[in-house]
């Protein structure tokens, strides 16, 4: 730190700005208040924070950025100043001392006057993910690495959790999931992960036979968009600041099979949902997907639906209002300019990425995960497995960066001949390997995915000794983007098939680094607290 | 760049930022050194349970006191996958089989740490180079089989393996005056007047920074430079005959400070120049 304070030369001096911090503070001030959740074991404060930063960002102006060393809990922090503006969110993360994220907090947006003395209160939150998709909502905590305690908990308060999102100030998970017959959406305190907000909005009635795909909220908290699949199926648009027992909190519209939901919120009175519609990855036989809009703010115009030349995978807003849309045939994200006349090509290429099946925009950054092919080359060299890619840009589509994660591989097991106690164990490289959905932490060190992989094993042996193997699985995977590695690997379901052969019956067993639920299932979404997808 | 963010236009004053160092920099002040060194930490143990951590605690130590570019065991596993603790003790020690472990992990050198137990805890260092595949320095330390040496214990360990050149470490300071001519004397040494190339001296440190021009108020500046990082200085040096502005005007409070994140040094700085800006606090949690 500078410490030199001489007063009557140029020096600077981060001891004379805790001066003037008190001595110069006469036109205003900003006080930021954390609010911390009440159960400890989600807290940060139960982690060694050596260092505390706030971000200032508002619309055309640049970013501010001050950290300070954490020097001791229960004192007040002098963070030097901060430009006013009007639009400025306030973002704050604590950090361990090697730097990993252990919490977050962001602001709504604000304005800050000179003369105005503006305290901002903040939610503080471990970077959390939230799996959905079985009897309970897994979280898991990403200050945790494999074989830590508290990696993974389980939120039990729904009956088959389908989609979540988090809400923008970090307060609540929005859940939605059956209630009886129907569906609805429901608040649940990311505080204790236990406290649910007494009334829930009943999304659509009479849907038992739909499916909740994918559940968006708007920027301001103000709505929330839930897609049901299936040829009836559409979207639920939920005014989250309407009394949920009012018929008219939520609406539903028909739209047929949405798999994936988006909010434009880029100008709230002009604010619109986008419905993915027959999205998918199947190259063969795939329809070509649509994507409707559906208008939320009162003066949102009237969008035809964009058809794609093939499926869509994911779909994702800029900041621009801008829609991505990934195209895994293609290999290609594509930006769609909805606005644009209905003769005028509305497409153009963002990136190329191999296989590309899931986008997220995270503040300035786009995350797109990929797939590169198996290397299968003769008989006796050297086979390398799928493999996925991680690609991040900034919102034009500059400043690049991909990481590759080494190949994985699944482990079958089986009882090595007669001899009692030992075992046998395969490695199985990937055939394929595909994220279906991706989420960013905030800060951008850690990107989660939901993958579904296919493995296979050759016969070997007169016999033959060891069969072929087929598996077929689901993760969950957290991954260092500086280093592609993955720092939480959690398998949910692993299916295996194995031919006739001397050894035998074949399991699924873990590879290094590799978690398993007790029970199976396929996990449908992913979200992450104060992230983005 | 976040540096953008951080070097508003200023008519009078300092502007101080701590730069990205993605690329080395030509400097004056110390000679070049070469790219990082990559040294990885293996550990190796008998099945003796003492001393935890040991390899974990001695790659914290180098990657905190020096200039290498440390891969920890950890860090190893995961580049190399699971089978690395294997692999490594299956070569029971022999430099020419961990030499391929070591081209595996795309490291220039190898420091195992073993832990054995014959009555006493018999800790080792041995360096290895992997190009030759041959041990270097190789050190041996018995202790009681409770001890549990502490931080300090283990960086006398690692300084007797690793070169005294590895604990030098180095910063930029980048000096951008308004005008040329100006003589610049850094840490009390004169570096040369304005324009000047990047000034690479040791880090972490604080420096004094002087710029002298006849005709001009002299331009002082303290900077705290920390390892691996740039800190650039903006001076703007006012003509000696200028009308003072106001006391609060005159000072131009910056507070700096960086971490250092997949190899770029993060950029922030607070300052008070006008009333565009108010102070801001974080409440006691």
């Amino acid at each position: 730190m500078l410490n030199t304070c001489d007063l009557g030369t140029h020096v600077a001096s981060a001891a004379l700005a805790m001066l003037c911090a008190s001595a110069c503070s006469d036109s205003g001030a900003v006080e930021v208040t954390f609010l911390f959740p009440e159960a400890e074991e989600l807290s940060p404060l139960g982690e060694q924070i050596a260092e505390v930063v706030l971000i200032r960002t508002a619309p055309g102006t640049p970013l501010q950025r001050t950290q300070r060393e954490m020097a001791e809990i229960g004192r007040a922090i002098d963070m030097g100043f901060i430009e006013v503006g009007e639009d400025v969110r306030i973002t704050a993360e604590l950090r361990s001392p090697n730097q990993r994220l252990v919490g977050y907090g962001r602001s709504p947006r604000t304005t800050i006057s000179p003369g105005d003395t503006l305290e901002i209160r903040m939610h503080l939150r471990k970077p959390f993910l939230y799996v959905t998709g079985d009897t309970s909502i897994a979280a898991f905590d990403a200050t945790r690495d494999v074989g830590e305690p508290g990696l993974r908990r389980s939120i039990t308060a729904f009956e088959q959790p389908a989609a979540a999102v988090a809400s923008p100030d970090g307060a609540h998970l929005i859940v939605v999931a059956r209630d009886g017959t129907t569906w609805s959406l429901f608040r649940l305190s990311t505080s204790d992960h236990a406290s649910i907000q007494p009334e829930s909005f009943a999304l659509v009635a009479g849907a038992a036979e739909l499916q909740a795909s994918d559940v968006a909220v708007s920027d301001d908290g103000r709505f929330a968009v839930v897609g049901f699949t299936g040829d009836a199926g559409g979207v639920s648009v939920v005014d989250l600041t309407a009394d949920p027992t009012s018929s008219e909190s939520a609406a539903f519209t028909q739209l047929g099979n949405v798999t994936r939901v988006n909010i434009d919120g880029s100008a709230p009175a002009h604010a619109r949902a986008h419905a993915l519609i027959d999205g998918g990855r199947d190259c063969t036989d795939g329809p070509a997907s649509t994507i409707a809009s559906v208008a939320l703010g009162e003066s949102a115009p009237d969008q035809p639906p964009i058809t794609a030349t093939g499926p869509v995978s994911d779909v994702a807003m800029l900041p621009t209002g801008s829609l991505l849309a990934a195209l895994p045939c293609r290999g290609e994200v594509v930006i769609f300019e909805p606005d644009v006349a209905p003769d005028t090509p509305s497409e153009s290429l963002f990136a190329q990425i191999s296989g590309v099946s899931a986008i997220a925009v995270t503040g300035d950054r786009v995350w797109s995960a990929g797939t590169l092919p198996a290397e299968v080359t003769e008989p006796g060299g050297e086979n390398q497995g799928a493999r996925l890619v991680l690609v991040s840009s900034d919102v034009a589509g500059d400043d690049r960066i991909s990481v590759e994660l080494p190949a994985l591989q699944e482990r079958a097991r089986a009882p090595a001949f007669s001899d009692p106690g030992e075992e046998t164990t395969r490695q199985i490289d990937a055939d394929n390997i595909v994220a279906y959905d991706l989420a960013a932490v905030p800060g951008n060190d850690f990107v989660a995915v939901l993958t579904r992989g296919w493995f296979h094993a050759s016969a070997q042996g007169i016999g033959p000794v060891f069969p072929e193997l087929f598996v077929s699985n689901r993760e969950y995977m957290l991954i260092d983007t500086a280093t592609g590695a993955v720092v939480q690997r959690v398998r949910t379901l692993c299916e295996l098939t194995a031919g006739p052969a001397v050894v035998g019956p074949w399991e699924c067993t873990l590879a290094p680094g590799q978690l398993a639920t007790e029970s199976a299932y396929e996990p449908l979404g992913i979200a992450a607290l104060y992230g983005a997808r | 760049m976040i540096r953008d963010a951080v070097i508003p236009t200023f008519s009078l004053g300092v502007v101080v930022a701590l730069g990205a160092l993605m690329v080395p920099r030509p400097a004056d002040a110390e000679p070049e050194s070469e790219p990082k060194r990559a040294v990885a930490v293996l550990e190796y143990r008998d099945g003796s349970p003492a001393l935890r951590n040991a390899a974990e605690r001695v790659a914290m130590i180098l990657s905190q006191k020096t200039s290498l570019s440390v891969l920890a065991p950890k860090d190893a596993r995961q580049r190399y996958g699971g089978e690395l603790d294997k692999r490594v003790a299956n070569c029971a020690g022999s430099a020419r089989c961990l030499r391929r472990i070591g081209v595996e992990l795309g490291v220039r050198e190898l420091l195992l740490i073993g832990v054995s137990q014959f009555g006493d805890v018999i800790l080792t260092l041995q360096r290895i180079d992997i190009q030759t595949g041959t041990v270097l320095v190789r050190v041996a330390e018995a202790m009681a089989s409770d001890a549990a040496p502490g931080d300090e214990q283990f960086e006398a360990y690692v300084r007797r393996v690793m070169p005294r050149s590895d604990f030098l470490r180095f910063g930029t300071i980048r000096i951008q005056a308004n005008l040329t001519g100006a003589t610049v004397v850094v840490g009390g040494q004169k570096r040369g007047v304005t324009p000047i190339n990047p000034i690479r001296v040791r880090a972490p440190a604080t420096y004094d920074i002087r710029l002298d021009k006849n005709g001009y108020v002299p331009f002082r500046i303290s900077v705290a430079v920390p390892p691996d990082a740039e800190v650039e200085v903006k001076p703007v040096l006012a003509p000696s005959g200028a009308m003072a502005p106001a006391w609060y005007k005159r000072w131009w409070v910056w507070a700096i400070a960086g971490s250092v994140l997949a190899g770029t040094v993060t950029v922030f700085a607070a300052t008070r120049d006008s009333d565009d800006k108010v102070p801001v606090t974080i409440n006691p949690f």
